[in-house]
C-alpha cells in the first residue's frame, strides 16, 4: 500500500493513473448500460429503468459533444446549442409534426438529425465565408441558433392550436425525461458506443488543436478536417438526443469544465471520459430531483429546468474562480 | 543518405485571395538549404517570411516545387512530413482550455509515438528537451500563463520534442530578453549538425551572429541570398529596410545597427 502511495506521488504516474481510471470507468459504464439493455430486452421494458438510461445516455451525449466542441473551436463557451444544433433539431421536429398528418415518433431522430445538421452546416458555411476562425464559428452559431429556436417556438403555437393536448411537445422546449420510452434508448445506446470509439481517434488531434490550427497541421492532423469530424459527430448525436428528450441546457457547457477542474488538466484524453460521465450523472440526478422534491408541491417539473437553475450559477462560479488550480 | 540533408525551393509562388483582391505573398522564390547551413530569412513586415516557412512545411497552397532530399514534398505522405518537419510559430491559447507546458511538449510526440498514452520514452524525451532549453521549471505552468518570452522557449521545446530533421522557426527570438536571445543563438548553433534549421527574425544582429546563410525577402521576392558576411552589409541592409545602417565589429560579434 505504501509503495502504491509513493507511486502516486510521482506526477507522471499519477497522470497516467488518472486517465486509465477514467477510461476504465467509461468502459465499465458502457458495459453496464449494454448489459442492462440486454437485460430489459428480454422481458417487458421497465419505465424507470428506461428513464434512468435515457437520462444517462442523453447527459453523456450532451457532455461529450460539449467537450469536443470546446476543444475543436478553442472556445470554453461552446456547447451543442451554440452551433445551432439544438435549435435546428427542434425546428425540424416541429415542422415534421405540423406537416405530416400522422407523425411517427420513430422518425423523429432522423428528422432531428436533418434539422440539426442543416443548422450546423449553415453555421459552418457562414463561419467559413468570413474566414473560418473560432470566433467566426461562435458568432455565426449564435445567429443560426437564435433563428431556429425562434421559429421553433412560433411553430409550437401552431401545433398547440391544432392539437391542444400535446404536453410532450411543450416539454421538448425545456427538456424532459417524462416520455421515457424504449425506442429512445434503442437509438441512443449504439450512438453512445460509437462516440466512445470515436474518442480514441480524436482525443489526441483535439489536444493539438487547442494549441492552434497550424500547430495541429504540422503534427499531421489537418485542422479543418478534425473540426469537421467533431462538428458532425456532435451535431448528429446531440440532434438525436434532442429528439429523445428535448433541449436540455448547461449539461454540455458545464460538464467539461467540472471534469477539467477535477482532473486538473485540459488533456482531452482525460477530460472527455470524465465530462461524459459527469453529464450522465448530473442529468440523471437532476431528473431525480425534478420528480422527487418538486412533485410534492407543483407536480413534476422538467429536468431541463433543474439543470438550468443549478447549472447556470455553477457555471458562473467556475468562471469567477478563474480556474485557480495548480 | 540521411533524411533532411537538404531542402530545395524552386520558383515558389503563393497567392492569398481576399474578397476582391489577390495578394501575391511570394513570387518566384528559389533557394537551397543544406544541413550544414543555419539559414535565416530576413525582410520587413509583410515581405513573405512566414509564408515561405509555411510553404516549406506544406501548410499553404503554392505553385512551384518544394523538394525535401530531392523528393517533391507534395508526394510525401503527410504522416512522414509530420515526423520530419517541425514548424513553430506564435500561438495564443484560451486560458480555460490551456494545456501545461509539459503536456504541450508531449503533444509534439504524437507523430512519432504510436500509443494512445505517453510512453516513458516520450516523457523522457520531453523532459530532456525542456531541460536543455531551461523550461523544466515551467513544466506545470499553463501555456496561457507564460510571458511572451517564456512562451517562445516552450514553443521551441514543442518543436524539438519530436526529434525533427527539419526545424522551421518563425521569429524564435521575438519577445526574448537579451540573455535568452544569446542562449537561443547558442542552442541553434549547437543543433546545427543534427537538424536543418530555417528561421526568420527582425533582429539583424541576432541573424548576423547566428545564421551562416541569409535570404532577404522584399514584397515576396528574394532580393539577396548568400553568406552572412556578403549579404548583411551596410549597403544591402539600408536598401532592404530603408534606414541607414552601420556594421560594427565588437570582438567576434558582428553588430549591424540602424542609424536613428
Amino acid at each position: 500500500m505504501r509503495k502504491y502511495m509513493k507511486l502516486l506521488e510521482d506526477r507522471e504516474f499519477a497522470r497516467v493513473a488518472k486517465v486509465r481510471f477514467a477510461s476504465i470507468i467509461t468502459f465499465f459504464l458502457a458495459a453496464l448500460t449494454l448489459s442492462s439493455y440486454f437485460f430489459i430486452n428480454q422481458g417487458h421494458s421497465h419505465y424507470r429503468v428506461n428513464r434512468v438510461l435515457l437520462g444517462s445516455l442523453s447527459g453523456f451525449i450532451f457532455a461529450y459533444s460539449g467537450s469536443i466542441l470546446q476543444s475543436s473551436l478553442r472556445n470554453p463557451l461552446a456547447d451543442p446549442y451554440l452551433l445551432g444544433i439544438g435549435g435546428g433539431a427542434l425546428f425540424s421536429i416541429y415542422v415534421y409534426y405540423l406537416v405530416v398528418p400522422a407523425p411517427s415518433f420513430l422518425y423523429t431522430p432522423l428528422v432531428a438529425s436533418i434539422g440539426g445538421l442543416l443548422a450546423l452546416f449553415l453555421t459552418i458555411l457562414i463561419a467559413e465565408a468570413v474566414g473560418g476562425s473560432d470566433v467566426a464559428y461562435v458568432l455565426s452559431g449564435i445567429g443560426i441558433s437564435s433563428f431556429f429556436s425562434g421559429i421553433a417556438i412560433t411553430l409550437y403555437y401552431f401545433i398547440l392550436s391544432r392539437a391542444p393536448h400535446t404536453p410532450y411537445i411543450y416539454a421538448m422546449l425545456i427538456g424532459s425525461l417524462v416520455d421515457a420510452t424504449r425506442w429512445k434508448v434503442d437509438f441512443l445506446l449504439p450512438l453512445t458506443l460509437a462516440l466512445i470509439l470515436l474518442y480514441f481517434l480524436i482525443a489526441k488531434p483535439l489536444n493539438a488543436l487547442i494549441i492552434g490550427d497550424e500547430y495541429a497541421s504540422q503534427l499531421g492532423f489537418k485542422a479543418k478536417y478534425v473540426r469537421l469530424i467533431t462538428a458532425v459527430a456532435a451535431g448528429l448525436s446531440s440532434s438525436i438526443a434532442v429528439s429523445a428528450i428535448g433541449m436540455i441546457g448547461f449539461i454540455g457547457l458545464v460538464s467539461p469544465h467540472i471534469a477539467r477542474l477535477l482532473l486538473r488538466t485540459s488533456d482531452n484524453r482525460f477530460v472527455i471520459p470524465l465530462a461524459s460521465l459527469t453529464g450522465a450523472l448530473v442529468l440523471s440526478l437532476s431528473d431525480m430531483a425534478a420528480k422527487t422534491f418538486l412533485s410534492w408541491s407543483v407536480g413534476e417539473v422538467p429536468a431541463g429546468v433543474i439543470t438550468s437553475v443549478f447549472g447556470a450559477p455553477l457555471y458562473v462560479m467556475l468562471v469567477l474562480r478563474g480556474y485557480k488550480w495548480r | 543518405m540521411e533524411v533532411g540533408s537538404f531542402i530545395e525551393v524552386r520558383g515558389v509562388r503563393v497567392e492569398y485571395r481576399s474578397r476582391d483582391e489577390v495578394v501575391i505573398a511570394l513570387n518566384n522564390v528559389s533557394l537551397r538549404v543544406d544541413k550544414s547551413d543555419l539559414f535565416c530569412v530576413l525582410g520587413p513586415n509583410g515581405s513573405g517570411k512566414t509564408t515561405l516557412l509555411k510553404t516549406i512545411a506544406g501548410l499553404v497552397k503554392h505553385d512551384g516545387v518544394v523538394l525535401i532530399d530531392g523528393v517533391d514534398a507534395l508526394r510525401m505522405p503527410r504522416k512522414t512530413i509530420a515526423k520530419v518537419i517541425s514548424y513553430s510559430s506564435d500561438v495564443s491559447v484560451p486560458e480555460m482550455l490551456s494545456l501545461t507546458v509539459e503536456e504541450a511538449v508531449l503533444t509534439s510526440r504524437y507523430p512519432v509515438s504510436k500509443s494512445f498514452l505517453e510512453s516513458s520514452e516520450d516523457l523522457h524525451k520531453a523532459r530532456e528537451v525542456m531541460k536543455t532549453l531551461g523550461v523544466l521549471n515551467l513544466r506545470n505552468r499553463r501555456l496561457s500563463e507564460l510571458s511572451a518570452g517564456e512562451l517562445k522557449k516552450a514553443l521551441l521545446a514543442m518543436a524539438l520534442a519530436k526529434d525533427p530533421k527539419v526545424l522551421l522557426l518563425d521569429e524564435p527570438d521575438a519577445h526574448m530578453d537579451i540573455k535568452s536571445r544569446v542562449e537561443l543563438s547558442k542552442t541553434l548553433k549547437a543543433l546545427k549538425d543534427k537538424v536543418l534549421t530555417i528561421f526568420t527574425t527582425h533582429d539583424v544582429a541576432f541573424a548576423a551572429n547566428t545564421a551562416t546563410k541569409v535570404l532577404v525577402l522584399s514584397n515576396g521576392v528574394g532580393v539577396a541570398l548568400g553568406n552572412v558576411k556578403e549579404v548583411l552589409t551596410e549597403n544591402v541592409l539600408s536598401k532592404i529596410y530603408g534606414v541607414r545602417f552601420k556594421v560594427l565589429n565588437a570582438e567576434e560579434t558582428l553588430a549591424p545597427i540602424p542609424i536613428y
